[in-house]
């Protein structure tokens, strides 16, 4: 019996969260199936755990319920470019191509630069790299079809200058590859020339494309991508005639340009912070891009005098495409559920089955514009959720076991992921070609860390919290890191208390500003989580967010580290990285930060001496015994764990802050941050350094504003402990009657 | 660069007992060895029943590969899991298997 963990169910939602009335699209995909269940179902606890509080949905009535037809759908992964056929397209008989260009795995397969369609019966052209990562023109189609080869493979990750040309004329084809960089041999610039039939006639009415070639279409009417390109793009030129070498050079040089034998001149420089791109040529062959290649990265122009993509655009004139980018799969709607008014404010899921097949989908019902509100909300860290789904890293990243100090055991959906490359990446790994991946997408399936049943981390450790409120029997809304960044503090203002989950780590500039109008409002804030408010995000700038994106700069805890020179985001130019650095530390709003992290097993917390005496905090700790909080849990066995958040006055932390208890009782595998880190030393770990730990603090503001924070990944894991008696709970109890009653804050 | 000694079974011993830590500085040592390993044939495992199973697996270096199983190694405790990995680096760095090796 081989054990099966590959899945034969997926599928996405159109959207995170509606209000009653609104309408989400369920797409799913299915495979050895024809038909499947759709179940809605209100998430309780998203993971069983054997000593925490069980695994719970329960089934909620809507419309959707039932049995629905279901097929297999495909998904199209790899970057591209189009430039929709035109006339003048058309017309081009001799023609000239050149683009500088920075392969990232030549040799990796036969990779298109340009192409304009080619197959049977449909004579096209393509600039590609062959498989050996040589420069090549292929002319004609099907039978005919020729390729001229340099021979010579380009070098990875170097600037080159290309050029291909074709005279229709006598057939002859010349091709050039000038490195911008010559270092020997292998780097020198060589021309040569070669043969294709003359007199070849296009095939018309075709799209052009860079970095893929069009091999016909899709039964459902999608193109049929290949030759996926891996690196970057800058200044593509098409020319209606072969070219000398000075007009080649004067045409790189000059963006427009009115010569009337120019076609195409592809400014890459215009709207990084958008899907299109335009043509200067004259003849608005202007463009767009499928699949989210990442923009704002440095060009062939690219000197180190600028960091700033909105400053100097013209050393940001390139565009990174990779065989894996995704953005939205683009699947059919399977099942239209539009949310019933008797769905309460909650966190739900589809759940699907075929066979013993399953999914779930999860989606979030937030208050309708004008209902009652709950005293309490909680907000969703969809942006986290956003950031860590379809995490690779642990299959990836060689240094894995290294550092989490233990074997990893892989869950069946990472072995699935492993496989299913297509199903896109997470802003937590990098792409084939090493790259960081800059950009998260919601419109595909998200298998782990996005979705129940899978390892207590984001989605699944934020339902210890909900769970704990319901079996509390406090009332509550959802909130999600979408409202807030939509629809500002307004997202916010009618509640007393915001109550986080466990990780809310990736903030847009529009989420924090309205966090801290919130506060100004005298809002309340139970930071029940660590690591959070740690980086920079911001969404698309026109489909909001559905796509995320994150830079990795000089420091902080990640798995790759962006390139000099970009560190700005290309949705909004903002520079991008750890708010620290950006000058709005985590202490200055919630009174901790990211001080350390561990992932072995975790620790507890221990009173501060004397805090039962302080009539300003002993309310906090009533009913609880002992000095020790949280020596339990089902994330690492206790309440400090995993990433830990520390108090710091010259990191913004307030002077009034109450530090209620650190952490104790790290392994060796716990290691300060690398951003807590400015000269290397041994001591980083937690049996050495005193600012391996967390700090739970308290503080009120004038406003009538109070933070309470546990700086702690692993706090919620312990709350169901013993039937939800234990002294997390006990804690996040007694500040949560507090924070939502209307008396001041001592 | 620090080298396993083949000697220092105590090491293995030690980790016998308590896989999980805390451990000694010198068994840390011989961790870090054994953890800094290439990703391509690297043993790890696969949760085959939430909480209760693992089976043996090496990775197989490469994107899209699926990763190898050895699905008649399985485990029921994590522990055991460590240790018995843990023996197979031993043997690779050493030459001897810790278990006979102490015996
Ligand atoms: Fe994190």
């Amino acid at each position: 019996m081989t054990f099966d963990y590959r899945r034969r169910i997926l599928g996405y939602a159109d959207r995170v969260r509606a209000r009653p009335g609104e309408t989400i699209d369920f797409k799913i995909s299915l495979e050895d199936h024809e038909s499947f269940e759709f179940r809605t179902v209100r998430m309780v606890c998203g993971v069983e755990t054997p000593e925490g509080a069980p695994y719970r949905e329960v089934a909620v009535e809507t419309p959707a319920n039932g049995l629905h037809e279901g097929s297999s759908q495909r998904i199209d992964a790899g970057s591209y470019a189009v430039i929709p056929a035109a006339p003048v397209l058309d017309r081009l008989s001799s023609f000239t191509f050149q683009a500088f260009i920075m392969p990232t795995l030549p040799g990796d397969g036969r990779q298109v630069i340009i192409s304009r369609g080619s197959g049977p019966g449909r004579p096209g052209f393509a600039v590609i790299l062959d498989a050996a990562g040589a420069l090549a023109l292929m002319i004609g189609g099907g039978q005919d079809l020729i390729t001229v080869s340099t021979g010579r493979p380009l070098q990875p990750w170097k600037w080159v200058f290309v050029a291909a040309s074709y005279d229709a004329a006598n057939g002859s084809v010349t091709l050039s590859q000038e490195p911008l960089i010559h270092t020997g041999e292998s780097s020198s610039p060589m021309c040569i020339a070669g043969h294709a039939p003359s007199g070849v006639v296009f095939a018309a009415d075709h799209d052009l494309h860079m970095a893929a070639w069009q091999t016909g279409w899709h039964e459902d009417g999608k193109p049929r991508m290949v030759g996926h390109f891996n690196g970057r793009i800058d200044s593509p030129r098409l020319a209606s005639r072969v070219l000398e070498g000075h007009e080649m050079a004067a045409l790189a040089r000059s963006g427009p340009t009115s010569a009337d034998w120019v076609v195409g001149a592809w400014d890459f420089a215009a709207n990084i912070s958008g899907d299109t791109f335009p043509d200067r040529s004259g003849n608005t062959l202007h463009g767009h891009l499928v699949n989210l290649p990442s923009r704002g990265v440095t060009g062939r122009q690219w000197d180190g005098s600028c960091h700033d993509w909105r400053e100097c655009p013209d050393h940001y004139a390139a565009i990174h495409f990779h065989d894996d980018d995704l953005f939205d799969a683009g699947w059919r709607t399977t099942v239209s559920m539009t949310v019933p008014g008797s769905l309460a404010s909650g966190i739900y899921a589809a759940h699907c089955r075929a066979g013993d097949d399953t999914c779930h989908i999860p989606f979030l019902v937030v208050p309708g514009r004008g209902a009652p509100r709950e005293r309490v909300a909680f907000l969703a860290s969809t942006a986290t959720w956003l950031a860590y789904a379809n995490n690779h890293w642990q299959l990836d990243e060689e240094k894995a076991e290294v550092k989490r100090g233990r074997i990893i055991a892989y869950s069946p959906d990472e072995l699935f992921l492993h496989e299913r490359r297509d199903l896109g990446l997470s802003t937590y790994d990098t792409h084939r070609d090493g790259s960081g991946v800059f950009y998260s997408s919601r419109l595909r399936p998200l298998v782990n860390n996005y979705s129940p049943q899978s390892a207590i981390w984001s989605f699944n450790a934020d339902t210890h919290v909900t769970d704990w409120l319901e079996a509390s029997g406090i009332g509550f809304d959802i909130v999600s890191d979408e409202d807030i960044h939509e629809d500002g503090v307004a997202a916010l203002a009618d509640y007393r208390v915001i109550i986080t989950g466990t990780h809310p780590e990736y903030w847009s500039t529009d989420m924090l500003d309205a966090l801290a109008a919130y506060f100004d409002r005298g809002g309340r804030l139970m930071y029940l989580g660590g690591n959070g408010f740690y980086w920079r995000i911001a969404c698309h700038p026109v489909r909001g967010g559905e796509a995320i994106e994150v830079r990795r700069p000089e420091s902080g805890a990640r798995f790759w580290a962006s390139r000099p020179g970009e560190y700005h985001l290309s949705f909004n130019g903002e520079r991008g990285g750890l708010w620290k650095h950006i000058g709005r530390p985590p202490q200055s709003l919630v009174g901790v930060g990211t001080f350390a992290t561990g992932f072995d097993r975790s620790g507890w917390f221990v009173k501060k001496p004397g805090i039962d005496d302080n009539p300003r905090a002993s309310w906090i700790f009533e009913g609880v015994e002992g000095d020790i909080i949280g020596d339990f849990g089902v994330l690492g066995s206790g309440a400090a764990g995993i990433e830990l958040d520390g108090a710091d006055e010259a990191l913004g932390t307030p002077p009034d802050t109450i530090v209620l208890a650190s952490s104790d009782g790290h392994s060796a595998y716990y290691m300060q941050s690398p951003d807590e880190i400015v000269f290397n030393h041994a001591a980083v770990t937690a049996d050495a350094n005193p600012r391996v730990r967390a700090d739970m603090v308290y503080f009120a503001l004038p406003s009538g504003a109070g933070v309470f924070s546990t700086g702690s990944i692993s706090w919620a894991a312990s709350l169901g402990w013993n039937g939800y008696d234990n002294n997390v709970a006990r804690i996040t109890g007694n500040v949560l009657r507090r924070f939502a009653a209307d008396a001041a804050l001592p | 660069m620090y080298r396993i000694d083949p000697g220092r079974t105590d090491l293995a011993e030690e980790f016998r007992r308590n896989p999980f830590g805390p451990h000694s500085a010198e068994l840390q040592k011989v961790l870090n060895v054994m953890r800094w390993e290439p990703i391509e044939g690297k043993y790890v495992l696969v949760n085959t029943v939430p909480h209760k199973e693992w089976c043996l697996a090496q990775l197989p270096g490469k994107r899209g590969v699926p990763v190898t199983l050895h699905e008649d190694v399985v485990f029921t405790d994590l522990g055991e899991a460590e240790w018995y990995i843990f023996r197979l680096r031993w043997k690779k760095h050493t030459g001897v298997d810790p278990d006979q090796a102490s015996q």
